[in-house]
């Protein structure tokens, strides 16, 4: 099978590939890793007089850093090479489980950070993570750099801020100190496919008092979010079986709150709260 | 659409080749250079048929676009036997029938070649991880899991324990 026939440019430099970026009349696609978009690519209407923008000559996109900030990603940076990475697991635990799970071995090689989230799929694998960390998104035009809090990045299933003319680069996340973590994934088969429900939970406590919870859940909601009513409710509180046990329920009905009721909802509902339970417990350690 | 001329080096031979960017490196390794023993499955990357190792990393070659691959190096299934000798994971796949009607096994091959580069030592789980991303639809994976821990154990240069070693023993 050939893919239908398209322009393909790959730019040596950012600049050039803003330039490509802005001066094209007709659609015109970044390519990172390419594993959704190539995908696509098979599909004549998407193709057609379409301009692929190769950016696998940009290497100043990948790698990870850690400085005052925190940590700083390059948005070409692959799956496998924030799972790897020594810095991830230690600054950013849950991404690295997430960048450890998505898709299989052969689409983690491929597969970019910020391919992931500007496809920004409602089950994107590492969005919620990203969004226990309040990751900022650095994103370029040929004017001007701008950088945007990733929630507010995020407008709908497959839908975001970024325009055409411009480019995701880089990631930073705030340094967190002294969370624990837990991250729970539902999925009917260990790889391939895509989450049914994904749970990141970070937690910061003083003795069993938890003082700060942050707590995101994927592929529930049409846009993955953080639920902020049962992060408030949890404020202050020892933590306890119980306690968790009621987080997971609460967590149910704010996320089917956001969502609306749907066919899927007597499922999902004590699923999502079950598997907030268990996050929570994960981070709590018991 | 304009053709490109790339530079790929595959199973140890450099090529130049002329290609239109709608090709695939998949394409490019069964049509111009009549390397078949890659196969295309589903095309959308998640059968892992046309799995090969691009800078020793396995990769989906049906979702790579010819011109992404420029300058790289590609290890296929042609690549794995060397100087007439077969690969240790390739003898393993014989002597525990890892494989019934075979279209999956180049892809699990390589897969699993990538892995115990990088891990020659594997848990169980570790491979059947390392394996997750090519599918077999004939062998329910047992024997496939039971060939790449032989290998293993083969490549580390302990003697393995393959079926027909076990089968002599048990006369």
């Amino acid at each position: 099978m050939h893919l239908p026939a398209f322009q393909y440019k790959r730019p040596g430099t950012l600049r050039e590939a803003l330039e490509l970026l802005s001066l094209s009349r007709g659609p015109v696609f970044p390519l990172a890793g390419g594993t959704d978009l190539v995908v696509q690519l098979r599909k004549k209407s998407v193709a057609q007089e379409s301009l692929l923008v190769d950016l696998g000559n940009l290497t100043e996109l990948r790698g990870v850093q850690l400085d005052s900030n925190g940590l700083q990603i390059g948005a070409l940076t692959t799956h496998a090479q924030l799972a790897a990475a020594p810095l991830i697991q230690t600054e950013a635990p849950l991404l690295a489980w997430a960048c450890a799970r998505v898709g299989t071995p052969q689409t983690r090689a491929r597969g970019t950070l910020g391919g992931n989230v500007v496809h920004a799929s409602p089950a994107a694998d590492t969005i919620p993570p990203l969004l226990v960390h309040e990751a900022i998104l650095v994103i370029c035009s040929p004017q001007a750099k701008r950088r945007s809090a990733l929630d507010r990045f995020l407008l709908g299933p497959y839908r975001t801020t970024k325009r055409t003319d411009e480019l995701l680069v880089a990631f930073s996340l705030p340094k967190l100190t002294n969370f624990r973590y837990g991250y729970q994934r539902l999925i009917r088969r260990q790889a391939v496919g895509i989450a049914r429900i994904i749970v990141a939970v970070a937690l910061r406590f003083e003795g069993r008092t938890i003082c700060e919870a942050r707590l995101a859940c994927g592929a529930v909601t049409p846009v993955a979010c953080r639920l902020a009513g049962v992060e408030e409710w949890l404020r202050g509180k020892e933590a306890t079986p119980s306690l968790f046990q009621e987080a997971g329920e609460r967590a149910g009905r704010e996320a089917i709150a956001r969502s609306g009721p749907r066919w899927s909802t007597p499922y999902k509902q004590p699923v999502l709260a079950s598997l907030v339970r268990r996050a929570l417990q994960q981070a709590g350690g018991f | 659409m304009e053709a490109l001329s790339i530079q790929i080096k595959v199973n140890g031979h450099s090529h130049r080749i002329q290609t239109l960017p709608n090709r695939r490196l998949l394409d490019i390794l069964r049509e111009d250079l009549f390397l078949t023993g890659t196969k295309e499955g589903c095309g959308i990357g998640e059968c892992g048929a046309c799995t090969v190792l691009l800078d020793g990393e396995a990769v989906n070659a049906c979702l790579i676009l010819a011109p992404q691959s420029d300058g790289r190096e590609i290890l296929t299934i042609e690549g794995l036997a060397e100087k007439g000798f077969l690969h240790p994971l390739q003898k393993a796949f014989i002597d525990h029938f890892a494989f019934q009607c075979g279209f999956c096994t180049p892809g699990m091959l390589m897969a699993a070649k990538a892995l115990l580069d990088v891990n020659p030592n594997p848990s169980r789980e570790e491979i059947r991880q390392g394996l997750a991303g090519v599918l077999c639809r004939c062998t329910g994976y047992i024997q496939i899991i039971e060939a790449v821990e032989d290998a293993a154990r083969a490549l580390s240069g302990i003697a393995g324990d393959s079926f027909t070693q076990r089968k002599e023993e048990a006369r």
